[in-house]
C-alpha cells in the first residue's frame, strides 16, 4: 500500500479543488507536513503514520484511562468480524506485538455470535463468510470461541442450580448455564465449516423475532438478546470483562435512539467506557473514541480483513427503524458538521447514570428500573392508556393492577410463566415500550425474560402484601 | 493508454454506423476509454450484485471523467438494487466513505477530482446495516 506516493503523483499533476472552493495544496498531515491520506476532523488531515499514531492513542488513552483492566487479566472480546470489531482486534494485536511502544497488559479471548438466523436464509455464502470469520479468529492466534444467538433462548439466569438439558461443553461448573460455546482453537483445522445452528432452533427465534410489529422493536430486542448472550457466555467462560467494538459514531446513534425508544434513563450505560449493569460481568468500549470514519479508513491502510454480515435493515428504506432513521440523521449532520458526533457523545458523556448497584433491575435489560416514577410521566401516561384499553383488570381505587391474575401456567409444562401485563412490571420503560409490540404467546419468550420477571414479581408482591397488612393494622389502630 | 482495447472498439463502433466515419475516427482519437478500479465493501457490494471489485472501461467522452460522473456512471452499470441507499442527490450517501487511490476523497477534490488511467476508487459503507 504504497497511499503517500499515489497521493504524490495525483497531487503533483493537477492540484484538487473541493466544491468548497479551497484549495487543497495546503493539506498536508498537520503533523508532520507529508501528504495527507484521510481528513479526521475540520481541517485537520493526517498521513499514514501520523494516522496510526492517532489511532492507537485514541484506542490505548480509552483503555489507560479508565484503569479498569488490571495488568495480566484476561478479557473476552466480542468479535462480529465487521469493520469495527475487526479493528479492534487489529489493535489489540499490534498492541500486545513486541514492536509496540508500550506493550498492552491484558490477554484476550475472541468469542463471535454467530446471528445469520436474523436474515432469515441460510446459503453458501453466508457459510463463506462465517469461514471467513472462523479463520480470522485463528489466524489471530487468541484463544477463540464462537456461539449462535439461538444459544440467548436457552440461558437459564442465576438464582437457580438446575442447568438446561442440552450440553454440550461445560467449561465452568459454577455457571448454572451450558451454552454451546465451540472452542475453534480446539478444532481439526479444515473441513470444519462452522454448521448452520440447528433449524428448530433457529426457526423458534425467528418466529419470536417476527413477533415484534416493528423493526424498531425486533432490533431493540435483538440488541439485548445479544448482550444478555455475551453476559452469559463470559460467566461460562470466567470473563468479568467483555470488550465491545461500538465507535463514537454508532454511540452517537444509541444516544438519540435511546432517548428516542425510552431508554433515556441508560444513556449513559449504553455508551460510557464502562458498562456495570450486569452483575460480575463489564462492559468495556476501547474505540468508543474514534468515529466510523476513522476506524474504516485504519481497516482500509493497513490491510485489516472485514467480513459484512447483514442486518435486520441491510437494503431497507432509510426510515425503517427509529436506530436506522437516527443512523441517517446522524451521518447526515456530520457529513455537514463534522463535530456532530463528537459533539453528541461528549453531551451525555454528562449525563449521570442511574445507581447500577440498586437492586430491582429490569428482567431482561438488567438496567436499573426506571419505572418508579408519578402518575404525570410519560410512563403514567402509557399504563394509563393500557389500564383504559383493559377495564376490568383495574382497581378503580388506586389505579393499580389487581395481584390476584398473577402468575399463570402455560400448558404443559410445569414452569410457572407470568402474564404479559405483569410481564411489564418487571421491566424498565424501553423494554415495555418494545414487548409492548409483541403479540406472541408468553411462552415463546426466552426463560431469561420469563424467569427472572417471575422472581422480581414474587418478590414485589411479598413486599406489597406486607405493606398492605402494615396499612390495615394502622388503620385498625386509628379506628381503634 | 490500452491501445488494443481502444482499437477494437472502435472497430465494433465503425461497423454499427457507417455514416459521419470521419467524425467518429477524429472523436475515438480523442475520447480515449478510461479504465479504472471500483470498489465496493462494509455492506455497499450488496447494491452491486454482491461483487466487491468492478475493473471497468469507462468510455470516452469530450470532458475529462470527474468523480461526479463516475457516480453517475455507477449508478446506470453498477448498482442494481436501491440506488438511494448509495446516493443522495449528486453524492454519495453520508456513511459511505470514497478513497481515492488509498486517500480520502475529502482531499483530492471530491466530486470535482478527475480520474487518472487506473485509479482505483473505494466506496466503504461504515454504515450498520451497510
Ligand atoms: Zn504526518
Ligand atoms: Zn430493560
Amino acid at each position: 500500500m504504497c497511499n503517500v506516493e499515489d497521493q504524490e503523483r495525483n497531487g503533483s499533476e493537477n492540484l484538487p479543488v473541493s466544491s468548497s472552493g479551497k484549495s487543497l495544496t495546503g493539506s498536508g498531515c498537520v503533523k508532520c507536513g507529508e501528504p495527507g491520506v484521510l481528513v479526521t476532523r475540520i481541517h485537520d488531515s493526517f498521513c499514514k503514520s501520523c494516522f496510526q499514531v492517532y489511532v492507537v492513542h485514541k484506542f490505548r488513552s480509552a483503555i489507560g484511562k479508565s484503569k479498569l483492566i488490571r495488568d495480566g487479566e484476561t478479557v473476552l472480546v466480542a468479535f462480529s468480524g465487521g469493520g469495527n470489531s475487526s479493528a479492534l482486534l487489529h489493535l489489540i494485536q499490534d498492541g500486545l506485538s513486541l514492536r509496540a511502544h508500550k506493550r498492552l497488559r491484558f490477554t484476550p479471548t475472541l468469542l463471535h455470535i454467530d446471528e445469520s438466523c436474523i436474515s432469515g436464509v441460510r446459503s453458501d455464502e453466508l457459510r463463506q463468510k462465517r469461514e471467513k470469520i472462523r479463520q480470522i479468529m485463528i489466524k489471530s492466534g487468541f484463544p477463540s470461541y464462537w456461539t449462535q444467538l439461538e444459544q440467548s433462548l436457552n440461558i437459564y439466569p442465576e438464582l437457580s442450580s438446575k442447568s438446561m438439558s442440552k450440553s454440550k461443553s461445560s467449561e465452568n461448573p459454577a455457571s448454572p448455564n451450558s451454552l454451546w460455546l465451540t472452542d475453534l482453537g480446539q478444532e481439526p483445522a479444515p473441513n470444519q465449516v462452522p454448521d448452520d445452528p440447528p433449524l428448530e432452533e433457529s426457526r423458534k427465534l425467528q418466529d419470536l423475532i417476527k413477533s415484534f410489529k416493528s423493526s424498531t422493536a425486533q432490533e431493540d430486542f435483538i440488541h439485548n438478546l445479544r448482550n444478555q448472550l455475551l453476559v452469559a457466555a463470559a460467566q461460562q467462560l470466567g470473563f468479568s470483562k467483555i470488550l465491545t467494538a461500538e465507535s463514537s459514531t454508532r454511540l452517537a446513534v444509541h444516544i438519540l435512539s435511546d432517548i428516542a425508544q425510552g431508554r433515556g434513563s441508560q444513556v449513559s450505560l449504553d455508551t460510557g467506557i464502562s458498562d456495570e449493569r450486569n452483575p460480575g460481568v463489564m462492559f468495556m468500549r476501547p474505540v468508543r473514541e474514534l468515529n466510523a470514519k476513522e476506524l474504516a479508513m485504519y481497516n482500509s491502510l493497513f490491510g485489516v480483513d472485514t467480513v459484512f454480515m447483514p442486518t435486520l435493515t441491510t437494503k431497507t428504506s432509510i426510515a425503517s427503524s427509529i436506530e436506522r432513521l437516527t443512523e441517517t440523521f446522524v451521518t447526515g449532520l456530520q457529513a455537514d458538521y463534522p463535530s456532530t458526533v463528537s459533539n453528541i457523545v461528549r453531551t451525555s458523556g454528562k449525563l449521570g447514570g442511574p445507581d447500577v448497584k440498586r437492586t430491582d433491575k429490569c428482567s431482561f435489560c438488567q438496567s436499573p428500573l426506571d419505572t418508579d416514577v408519578g402518575k404525570t410521566s410519560a410512563l403514567g401516561a402509557v399504563l394509563f392508556s393500557q389500564h383504559m384499553s383493559r377495564p376490568k383488570m383495574v382497581d378503580p381505587k388506586d389505579n393499580k393492577e389487581r395481584v390476584s391474575d398473577g402468575p399463570v401456567y402455560s400448558n404443559g409444562t410445569h414452569t410457572p410463566i407470568a402474564s404479559m401485563p405483569n410481564l411489564k412490571e418487571a421491566l424498565c420503560y424501553g423494554c415495555r415500550l418494545s414487548l409492548h409490540e409483541f403479540d406472541g404467546d408468553t411462552s415463546m419468550l426466552p426463560t431469561l425474560i420469563t424467569k427472572r420477571a417471575m422472581w422480581s414479581i414474587q418478590e414485589r408482591q411479598k413486599d406489597e402484601l406486607s405493606g398492605y397488612l402494615l396499612e390495615e393494622d394502622v388503620e385498625v389502630n386509628g379506628v381503634g | 493508454m490500452d491501445s488494443n482495447k481502444f482499437t477494437s472498439a472502435g472497430a465494433a463502433h465503425q461497423n454499427t454506423t457507417r455514416q459521419s466515419n470521419v467524425d467518429l475516427k477524429l472523436k475515438l482519437n480523442k475520447f480515449k476509454m478510461l479504465p479504472v478500479t471500483v470498489e465496493f465493501s462494509g455492506g455497499a457490494e450488496l447494491l452491486c450484485g454482491n461483487v466487491k471489485k468492478h475493473d471497468v472501461d469507462l468510455p470516452g467522452q469530450q470532458n475529462k471523467w470527474q468523480i461526479r460522473n463516475l457516480l453517475v456512471w455507477i449508478k446506470d452499470n453498477l448498482i442494481q438494487e436501491r440506488p438511494e441507499l448509495f446516493l443522495l442527490g449528486d453524492t454519495v450517501r453520508p456513511g459511505i466513505l470514497v478513497l481515492i487511490n488509498d486517500a480520502d476523497w475529502e482531499l483530492m477534490g471530491e466530486l470535482d477530482y478527475e480520474l487518472q488511467e487506473k485509479d482505483r476508487i473505494v466506496f466503504i459503507s461504515t454504515l450498520h446495516g451497510g
